[in-house]
C-alpha cells in the first residue's frame, strides 16, 4: 500500500470506525479554501504582508502564500487557508506522539491539517505536509467539533500533529480553547520553528509540547530541513520558561546526525537550558521522502544515543521506533532504578506512581500524570 | 506521429532558412538563439506597437502581427518556418501562462491564442497545442476558458485527470511534484509569462513562470528566489522541452507586483521574445529598471530585492545574463 493510500485510509477509515460524529462534515472538493485572519503578522506598503509566526518572517505579496504554502496574502489580509481543512485525524495513543510523562495510557485524538514551515528530506508525512490546501482531500472540522469528538471517543487530549501545527497556529489555538471547555486538554508536535511571541500564547493554551530536535547542528539544519536550528534551540527555552510539559524528541540518522560528540554537545546544552528532567526520545530513522539512499538506523545507534545522553546527566533517556519490550521504552526512577512506568510499543503495561513519587524512594517524577 | 520524407524535407527545409548550418539548430537553440553575424551570445526581439491597445484592450490583428515580426527578427525566416524549425516532428507543444494576477495581469488572451493559432493551425504540421496553467479558478479568473478537446487545448494541473506527479524530482535543494501538463502533455514547452514586477523575486518573468508548473512552488521563494528560480529551471523536465521564451508586455506593472495595483499599470505595448530565458529575463529586468526610475520608484537593488537569479541562472549555463552579450533588437512600430 503506497503511503498517500494509507493516509487516506487512514482519514476516511477513522471516519468509519468513529461512527458518525465526523463523517456527515463536508468533504471539501479540490480548490476549495477554509479562511480565517491570520495572528501574527505586520502589513507594509502595497498590500505586502510579513508573517511573524515562524521565524522565516516571509513577506507575502498579494496572492502569494508564504513558505508553508497555507497561509496566504489576500487583498492586503494576511489568512490561514486551512483553518478547519482536517487532512487527517486518528485517535492515537499519547506515547505515540511521543509524550511519555503526559498521562501514560491515554490517548489523543490526532489531527492535521497540510502544510510545514520546513522541508526536511526525511519527512514521514511528506504527502501532507509539503502539499497545498488543493491537492489534498480534507473535511472540514470546526474547533468545537473536534472537541466532541475527542470526548466523544474517550480521547483525554487532542493532539495537533503529522504535518507541523505552525501553520495552522489560528485553528490550533480555537480547538485547544474549546477543548478546555470541554475538559479536554490540548497537546502539540511541532518541529518548535515558530517565534517566541506565538509560542508563548500558545504556551498558555496548552498542555504538553513535543519539540523535534532534528540536530545539534547549523549545517545539517540548513542542508536536510531548509531552516536553521537557532529558532529551534530559542523555542525549546521558551517553553520550558513557560511552564508547560516539554519532551524532546531526536530523530537519529545514520552518518548525519549520529556522532556521538554531536548528541553530547546536544545533551550538554539541554542540561544548561532547560535541564535534567526534561524527557529525550532517540527514535530510528526509516527511509523515505527524499532520503532514501540511506539504510534504517540500527537499534544499537539508538541504544549507544540513550547511553551518552544518559552519562552525560539527563535523567529520562527513551528510545523509539524499536522492537516493542525495548527496556528504553519504560520509565525508570533516577534515583532508586525502580521502573515507574513500563511500556511495550506503544502500549502502557504498568504504571506504578505515589501521586507523581517512586513508591519504592519517594523521588517524584517529573510529568503530567493525572 | 513518425517521420514521413515529405515532413523531413519541411523541416530541413525549415531549418536551412533560420538558421546557419554551420551553427544548426540544437547549438543554436542551447546558445540561446545568438546570432553568429552579431557575434553576441544570445538574441532577444522587442516588438512594440503603439496601437496595440483599444481602450485598454489588445486588438487580436495586432497582436498576431507583432508576434509574427517578433519570430521573424528573431529567426531569420518567416514565422511559419521559424515555429515549423523549433518544433520539428514533435506532437504536442505547450504553451505555460501566468494567470495569477487576474484578468488585469494574466498573459493576455490576445497573446496566447495568437501563438497557439500560429502553432497549430498555420504550420501544416497538426502540432496539438496546450495552454495551460496550475488552476482552472485562475484561468478563469483571467478571461481564458477551460478546452479538453481540439486541436488547442487550455487546461490547468487541477484538471479532471492531469494533476501533478506522484513522484519527487530534485530542484536544487528542494523536491518538488511537476505538473503532468508539462511531463506528459507537452513535448516541447513556451514559457509565456507576463512583464511585471514581483515583491519578492523583483521581477517576475519567463523563468519564474514554471513556478506554476511545480505543487510547491512555496518553496522556492527565500532568498529573494535565489537560486530557486535558476535550480527550477535546470530541471531536466524544463531544460529539454524548453524551446521559446515571450513575455506579454502589452500591460505590465513596474511596481506593487505580483498582484495587479492598478496606479502601477503600465502599458508598455510590447513583446519581449527570445529562445534564452535568461536574457529575455534580464531584457525585462532592464525595462522594468528603466520604467521605474521614469516613475520615480528606486533601484530594484535599493528595494532589496534584485532578482539575482538571473544572474545565477546565467552563472550556471541556463543562459546569457551579460546585458553586452545580448542581441537586443528593438522593433518600434507606429509610433
Amino acid at each position: 500500500m503506497r503511503r498517500r493510500r494509507f493516509l487516506r485510509t487512514l482519514c476516511m477509515g477513522t471516519c468509519g470506525v468513529l461512527g458518525s460524529g465526523l463523517a456527515p462534515h463536508t468533504v471539501l472538493a479540490q480548490g476549495e479554501q477554509f479562511h480565517k485572519e491570520a495572528m501574527f503578522f505586520e502589513k507594509l506598503s502595497d498590500q505586502r504582508i510579513r508573517c511573524l509566526v515562524c521565524p522565516r518572517e516571509c513577506m507575502v505579496d498579494d496572492f502569494e502564500r508564504g513558505y508553508c504554502g497555507v497561509r496566504e496574502n489576500i487583498g492586503g489580509n494576511y489568512y490561514s487557508v486551512v483553518y478547519g481543512r482536517v487532512c487527517a485525524y486518528h485517535v492515537d495513543p499519547i506515547e505515540k506522539k511521543p509524550l511519555f510523562h503526559f498521562l501514560p495510557g491515554t490517548t489523543a485524538f490526532s489531527i492535521a491539517t497540510v502544510g510545514c514551515n520546513m522541508e526536511c528530506k526525511f519527512c514521514q508525512n511528506w504527502e501532507i505536509s509539503q502539499e497545498r490546501p488543493e491537492n489534498v482531500d480534507a473535511t472540514d472540522i470546526p474547533p468545537g467539533k473536534i472537541a466532541e469528538a475527542a470526548g466523544r471517543y474517550g480521547s483525554s487530549t487532542i493532539a495537533y500533529t503529522y504535518t507541523e501545527p505552525t501553520v495552522f497556529y489560528e485553528y490550533m489555538i480555537d480547538s485547544a480553547t474549546e477543548g478546555h471547555l470541554k475538559g479536554i486538554r490540548s497537546v502539540v508536535i511541532t518541529a518548535g520553528y515558530i517565534k517566541r511571541e506565538p509560542l508563548e500564547r500558545l504556551a498558555g493554551e496548552v498542555d504538553a509540547i513535543k519539540i523535534d530536535l532534528k540536530a545539534y547542528s547549523e549545517d545539517f539544519y540548513e542542508k536536510m530541513c531548509s531552516s536553521s536550528l537557532q529558532p529551534v534551540l530559542d523555542a525549546i527555552v521558551v517553553a520550558r520558561e513557560s511552564g508547560v510539559w516539554l519532551e524532546i524528541v531526536y530523530l537519529v540518522i545514520p552518518t548525519l546526525n549520529d556522532d556521538e560528540g554531536q548528541i553530547d554537545l546536544m545533551c550538554r546544552w539541554l542540561l544548561d537550558h532547560v535541564g535534567d528532567d526534561v524527557p529525550i526520545h532517540f527514535t530510528r530513522f526509516y527511509p523515505t521522502y527524499r532520503l532514501k539512499n540511506l539504510p534504517g538506523t540500527p537499534v544499537t545507534s539508538v541504544e549507544r544515543a540513550r547511553q551518552v545522553a544518559l552519562a552525560r546527566g539527563m535523567k529520562y533517556v527513551y528510545v523509539g521506533n524499536v522492537p516493542a519490550g525495548h527496556p528504553g521504552e519504560s520509565t525508570y526512577c533516577p534515583h532508586c532504578g525502580h521502573v515507574v512506568v513500563k511500556r511495550t510499543g506503544y502500549t502502557v503495561l504498568s504504571i506504578d506512581l505515589d501521586e507523581g513519587k517512586c513508591p519504592a524512594c519517594g523521588t517524584a517524577i517529573p510529568g503530567v500524570w493525572t | 506521429m513518425g517521420m514521413t520524407r515529405r515532413r523531413f524535407l519541411t523541416d530541413l527545409a525549415a531549418l536551412s532558412a533560420c538558421f546557419p548550418l554551420s551553427t544548426g539548430l540544437t547549438s543554436n537553440l542551447l546558445a540561446g538563439g545568438g546570432d553568429a553575424s552579431s557575434g553576441k551570445m544570445s538574441k532577444v526581439v522587442v516588438v512594440r506597437d503603439a496601437g496595440v491597445l483599444k481602450d485598454g484592450q489588445p486588438l487580436p490583428d495586432v497582436v498576431s502581427s507583432m508576434l509574427e515580426q517578433g519570430l521573424e527578427n528573431l529567426f531569420g525566416c518567416d514565422a511559419v518556418e521559424a515555429v515549423r524549425g523549433i518544433f520539428g516532428n514533435i506532437e504536442q507543444v505547450g504553451i505555460k501562462i501566468n494567470c495569477l494576477g487576474g484578468r488585469p495581469l494574466a498573459t493576455r488572451k490576445e497573446v496566447t491564442y495568437a501563438l497557439a493559432d500560429l502553432i497549430a493551425n498555420r504550420t501544416g504540421n497538426d502540432y496539438r497545442v496546450t495552454i495551460w496553467d496550475r488552476s482552472e479558478r485562475e484561468l478563469r479568473g483571467a478571461g481564458y476558458e477551460v478546452a479538453t478537446k481540439g486541436q488547442i487545448r487550455c487546461l490547468a494541473t487541477d484538471s479532471r485527470g492531469i494533476g501533478y506527479e506522484r513522484s519527487i524530482r530534485e530542484s536544487g535543494n528542494v523536491g518538488s511534484k511537476f505538473s503532468r501538463l508539462l511531463t506528459e502533455h507537452c513535448d516541447a514547452v513556451i514559457s509565456l509569462a507576463v512583464l511585471k514586477d514581483h515583491g519578492i523575486a523583483g521581477i517576475s518573468g519567463c523563468m519564474k513562470n514554471f513556478y506554476g508548473a511545480i505543487h510547491n512552488p512555496n518553496k522556492y521563494h527565500p532568498n529573494g528566489c535565489d537560486p530557486y528560480v535558476a535550480d527550477l529551471f535546470r530541471s531536466d523536465v524544463i531544460t529539454t522541452k524548453h524551446r521559446l521564451s515571450i513575455v506579454d508586455g502589452l500591460v505590465g506593472i513596474y511596481s506593487g507586483g505580483p498582484g495587479y495595483k492598478p496606479r502601477y499599470r503600465w502599458e508598455f505595448k510590447g513583446l519581449i521574445i527570445g529562445t534564452d530565458p535568461v536574457a529575455v529575463d534580464r531584457i525585462c529586468l532592464e525595462l522594468i529598471e528603466e520604467k521605474r526610475k521614469q516613475m520615480g520608484k528606486p533601484p530594484l537593488k535599493d528595494d532589496g530585492r534584485f532578482p539575482q537569479y538571473i544572474f545565477t541562472a546565467g552563472s550556471s549555463g541556463i543562459g546569457c545574463s551579460d546585458i553586452s552579450d545580448i542581441d537586443l533588437i528593438e522593433i518600434t512600430r507606429k509610433v
